[in-house]
Parts: C-alpha cells; sequence; structure tokens
C-alpha cells in the first residue's frame, strides 16, 4: 500500500513535469532566439547564442515605435471597461432594485447578443464605421469593446446585486435619496469584487484581441500590440529574431502581471465562467 | 418626483447599454442579413437582390464545402482532445502536494497571451529546416518523422494548426475542472472508499457525473472557440497550403475585403452564425438535460 502511494505521488510529478515542459518550451525558444542573430539562427534554433547582446531590441526600438501602441491598448482596454462596468451596472440596478413589470423579459434581451460572435457583425460595423467617420479611430475599437463584454458584465453584476440586501436601497429613498444619488454613492462601492472579476476577463479579451483592430485601424499611430506584432511580422518576413523580440517586448508586460496576480487571474476567469 | 417620471426610470437607466448593444449588434445584424441577400461588391452603388442566390453558391462551391469541412476537424479536435487532455490534468491537480500552485499557473498561462503570438513562436517550433520540433526528433533517431513539414502538407497542416490551438486553451478548460472537482463533497469519497470503490471507479462514478456543470460550460466555450478560430490558422498558414487550414471566418475575411465580394461574405457570416447557435443549442439542452438526470 506504501509502495502504491509512493507511486502514485512519482507519477503525479512525472506526468505535471513532462507537461509543463511542453507548455515552457516554446517560449524558451522565444526567448533565446530574442538574443541571436539571424545567422545563429539559421545554423540552429535550439542552441544558445553566443553572445547575449540586446543589439536585437535596440534595432526594433529604433525602427518601430513599440510604447505607442502600448499606449493604444492601455487607453482602449481602459475606456471600454469603463464604460462596460458604468452602463452594465446602471442596467443591472435598473433590473434588480428598481421593480418595474418586464424586467425579467430585459434581463434575457440583455443576454442574447452572448451567442452572436463578434466577428460576425464586422463586414457591416465596418460598412456603418466608414459612412460615419468611425473606421480607423481609438473611438470606434472602443464602442465595439465595449458593446461586446456587456452582456456578460449585465449578467454578473445582475445575479451579484441580488445578494446585496434591498433595504440599502429603500431606507436610503425614505431619507429622500434620488435614484442615481443611491446608485452612485451606496451600490457602486458595492460592486468591488466583481469588477476585479470582470476587469481580468474582460480586459484580458480585449487586450490580446486581434481581429477587430486588424480591419478597423490602419493608421500605424493607432494600432495596437497585437496588430503591431503583425505589421512587424510583413515588415520583417526573413528576419525572425527581430520579430521574437518585438513578441517578446509585447508579451513581457502581460507575464509579470500574471506572475504576480496569477492566483486572482484564475479565481476571477473561474467565476466569470461558471457565472456565464 | 411625478409618477410617469419614476415608471420610466429603470429605462433611462437601462438606455447606455440598449444604445451600445442597438448600435453594435442589433443594427448590424439586420444590415448584415440584407447585404447577404445581394450581390454586393462593397464599393460603390451597384447593388442588385439576388435572395437566397448566395447561399445556395456557396453550398456548389468546393472552397466552401472544403472549408466546411475544415471547420469540422477543427471542431472534432479542439473540443474533443481540449476535453480529454484538460480533464485528466485538473484530476492530476486535484490533490494537496508541493508545487501544485505553481503547476496550475503555468498551464494556464498560454491563455494570458495573444494568439498572434503563439501562432508564431510555433511556426519557429515547426520550422522545417532547422525547428525545434525537427531537431527533437532526429536526436531521438526518429529521421522520418523528423523530415515531415508540419505545416507545409495538406495532411498534418490543419492538425498542427489544432494542436497548438489545443495548447494554448486547456489550461482555461483545466482551471474551471479543478475548480468543480474542488467542490465535490469529500465524504462522496469516503463512503466510495468504505465500499471498496477504487480510483477508477471514483472517477467515473463520483468526479466525472458531478462535474456535469463544469463540463457544459467548457465544451459550449470550446465549441463557440473552434467554429470562429480565425487569428491562429491565419497567422501559422494563412489557410494554406491550398485551402487546407482556411476556416468560415477566414473565407468571410477574404471575400468581403480581399475578394470584394461583401454579399458572398456576409452570407458565410450569417451561415456562421446559425451554425454557432444550432450546436451550440443543441449542446445546452442536451448537456443541462444530464445535468438534471445527475443532480
Amino acid at each position: 500500500m506504501k509502495d502504491k502511494r509512493k507511486m502514485i505521488y512519482f507519477l503525479r510529478y512525472v506526468i505535471l513535469i513532462i507537461g509543463s515542459i511542453v507548455i515552457l518550451y516554446p517560449f524558451s525558444i522565444l526567448f533565446i532566439t530574442a538574443f541571436k542573430t539571424q545567422k545563429e539562427y539559421l545554423m540552429s534554433a535550439v542552441s544558445l547564442p553566443e553572445h547575449w547582446s540586446l543589439s536585437n531590441f535596440k534595432e526594433v526600438f529604433e525602427s518601430t515605435n513599440i510604447f505607442l501602441s502600448f499606449f493604444n491598448s492601455v487607453i482602449i482596454m481602459v475606456a471600454a471597461l469603463v464604460i462596460q462596468i458604468f452602463c452594465g451596472a446602471l442596467t443591472a440596478y435598473a433590473l434588480t432594485k428598481m421593480k418595474f413589470k418586464k424586467a425579467g423579459k430585459y434581463t434575457i434581451l440583455f443576454l442574447l447578443p452572448m451567442i452572436i460572435p463578434i466577428q460576425s457583425l464586422v463586414i457591416p460595423l465596418y460598412l456603418i464605421y466608414t459612412k460615419i467617420g468611425l473606421l480607423d479611430t481609438r473611438t470606434g475599437l472602443v464602442i465595439i469593446y465595449a458593446a461586446t463584454g456587456l452582456p456578460l458584465v449585465i449578467f454578473m453584476l445582475t445575479s451579484f446585486m441580488k445578494t446585496i440586501p434591498i433595504q440599502i436601497s429603500e431606507s436610503a429613498k425614505v431619507e429622500g435619496a434620488g435614484e442615481f444619488i443611491i446608485f452612485s454613492r451606496l451600490v457602486l462601492p458595492l460592486l468591488k469584487p466583481v469588477v476585479a472579476t470582470i476587469t481580468v476577463i474582460s480586459g484580458l479579451s480585449i487586450w490580446n484581441d486581434f481581429f477587430m483592430p486588424m480591419i478597423m485601424i490602419s493608421d500605424p499611430d493607432k494600432k495596437t500590440l497585437p496588430l503591431k506584432i503583425y505589421d512587424f511580422m510583413g515588415q520583417y518576413t526573413s528576419n525572425w529574431p527581430l520579430i521574437c523580440v518585438c513578441i517578446l517586448l509585447v508579451i513581457i508586460p502581460i507575464l509579470v502581471l500574471y506572475c504576480f496576480m496569477q492566483r486572482y487571474i484564475i479565481d476571477g476567469v473561474v467565476a466569470g465562467s461558471v457565472k456565464g | 418626483m411625478n409618477k410617469t417620471k419614476r415608471k420610466r426610470l429603470p429605462y433611462y437607466f437601462m438606455l447606455p447599454s440598449l444604445a451600445l448593444l442597438l448600435g453594435v449588434y442589433l443594427i448590424p445584424f439586420v444590415y448584415s442579413i440584407f447585404i447577404s441577400l445581394t450581390d454586393w461588391s462593397g464599393i460603390g452603388m451597384d447593388m442588385n437582390f439576388v435572395g437566397l442566390g448566395n447561399y445556395i453558391a456557396l453550398f456548389r462551391e468546393n472552397h466552401f464545402l472544403e472549408v466546411l469541412r475544415n471547420n469540422i476537424i477543427y471542431l472534432i479536435e479542439l473540443v474533443g482532445v481540449q476535453f480529454v487532455v484538460s480533464l485528466v490534468l485538473a484530476a492530476v491537480l486535484n490533490a494537496s502536494f508541493r508545487g501544485r500552485n505553481l503547476f496550475r499557473a503555468v498551464y494556464f498561462m498560454p491563455t494570458v497571451i495573444c494568439t498572434i503570438a503563439i501562432g508564431f513562436i510555433w511556426n519557429i517550433m515547426f520550422d522545417p529546416i532547422n525547428g525545434p520540433i525537427k531537431t527533437i526528433l532526429e536526436s531521438l533517431g526518429l529521421t522520418e518523422l523528423s523530415k515531415i513539414m508540419w505545416l507545409g502538407n495538406t495532411t498534418t497542416a490543419i492538425h498542427a494548426v489544432s494542436f497548438v490551438s489545443v495548447w494554448q486553451w486547456t489550461g482555461w478548460s483545466m482551471v474551471i475542472y479543478l475548480a468543480g472537482m474542488q467542490s465535490i463533497d469529500k465524504s462522496l469519497y469516503e463512503a466510495a472508499e468504505i465500499d471498496g470503490a477504487n480510483a477508477l471507479q471514483k472517477f467515473f462514478r463520483i468526479t466525472l457525473p458531478l462535474l456535469a456543470p463544469s463540463i457544459t460550460i467548457n465544451l459550449v466555450n470550446s465549441t463557440i472557440g473552434a467554429l470562429k478560430i480565425f487569428d491562429l490558422p491565419f497567422i501559422m498558414t494563412s489557410g494554406g497550403p491550398g485551402h487546407a487550414t482556411e476556416s468560415l471566418a477566414m473565407m468571410m475575411y477574404t471575400y468581403s475585403f480581399g475578394l470584394d465580394k461583401m454579399g458572398y461574405g456576409t452570407a458565410i457570416s450569417i451561415l456562421l452564425v446559425v451554425v454557432i447557435l444550432i450546436i451550440s443549442g443543441i449542446q445546452t439542452v442536451v448537456l443541462r438535460k444530464k445535468e438534471d438526470e445527475v443532480l
């Protein structure tokens, strides 16, 4: 029995370590390739670079403005999240705390868009954006992202607000506060835990999206990070070490963030998926 | 505040959300159904109503049927393989031992990185001249296997792309299964042990049935992901060789923006929505039924 326990213990680590190598090895190849010269890469993709020189990084910084793309990505994500959470909270408040007849019907209505992938609407969106001048603007992307995340946000906020005791709003009403004041002063601050979950799930999908900016954005000054990588791939088709540098620069911030917050990020994903 | 104002108040609160969803979902959806019934190129005013002509033409075209077949392969591989692998990993992780959180974090890591980057990293891995996979196979003495150009021939390319997608998203399903497993009452296992059940019996008789809600979530998620797959084949193979890895979303993109056939392109996107609705609808109904039987 004891031997069997030991065997299982041992086997578990073997499986998990092999799995981890399968996950981590490609990243290590990315890392070493970023420091290689083109010649070294062509000789062998697996060998270590002869000198750990930063000349590739210098070249990338000189040829492209990666900070601008980083700024664009941050601005677009933050703006979309703020709109999502504000509109979502208002709606969830109306659906759960303001008694009106059709609340149930509206709750379902707000969930419907979840089943339509936004990719399938990209052509009409593109055409409408061309007409109203939102094509090739950050605002245009913000509006699309705010809307695509909204159904999930409304759903999560509604299920959370149901757990807030109604007495809060009732007693405030007696004192004569308007609904909007009750909402902004009393309800909004209570939403912190759900807002954290939303930021993780919705934020990740906005941050990593490639399809929308590829269709909507052509001005190099407005490109987001995933689009920047794609541009870079087109520009340096033959020089893979330089592309690796670009990718490394793009993924390092998110990896650092992940290292420190992985528990919250994973918990957020689980909470959001199980409810959604 | 008078009475009618009070009645309208909830609608004012919902107005911003309604406006957003109307503008980004409803109007474009109606608009795209309309375009799909025309032969519009996307440029100029020349537009004729062709009824269901675009849809009929699609199903007569070999290119479309090949792409449809590709999407079915993506669907089977992404949903099936990911289900098995993530469930096994979750089962292995579902115990208390040193380094458990570290392993969980490692497996989840690829999901936080953009798919464009993942696709390029794997293009290096699959590099047919001196890529790591070729080198590893050579050093293991598998010279025949090492000569295969994984992304370069029509038989292996789609499976290679599927593999990378599973590699990226397995951690996502895994953490959901793991959370589900941890919410199962420990006393059930103790009772089963007293009855003399072995580990496999416990897994199939207790763990799996009680995981039904997590299974529903993951299967529906990965189904939608497989049906709308775009980024990964776009970066890794651009749909090639030939059309061997092209997906519906990619074909929609090429027709609308590359070949100036908006009517045709939107018809594909409407079909994509219909397919997703049907498949995920069936899944939800069937799986919910199973959930009810268990609980």
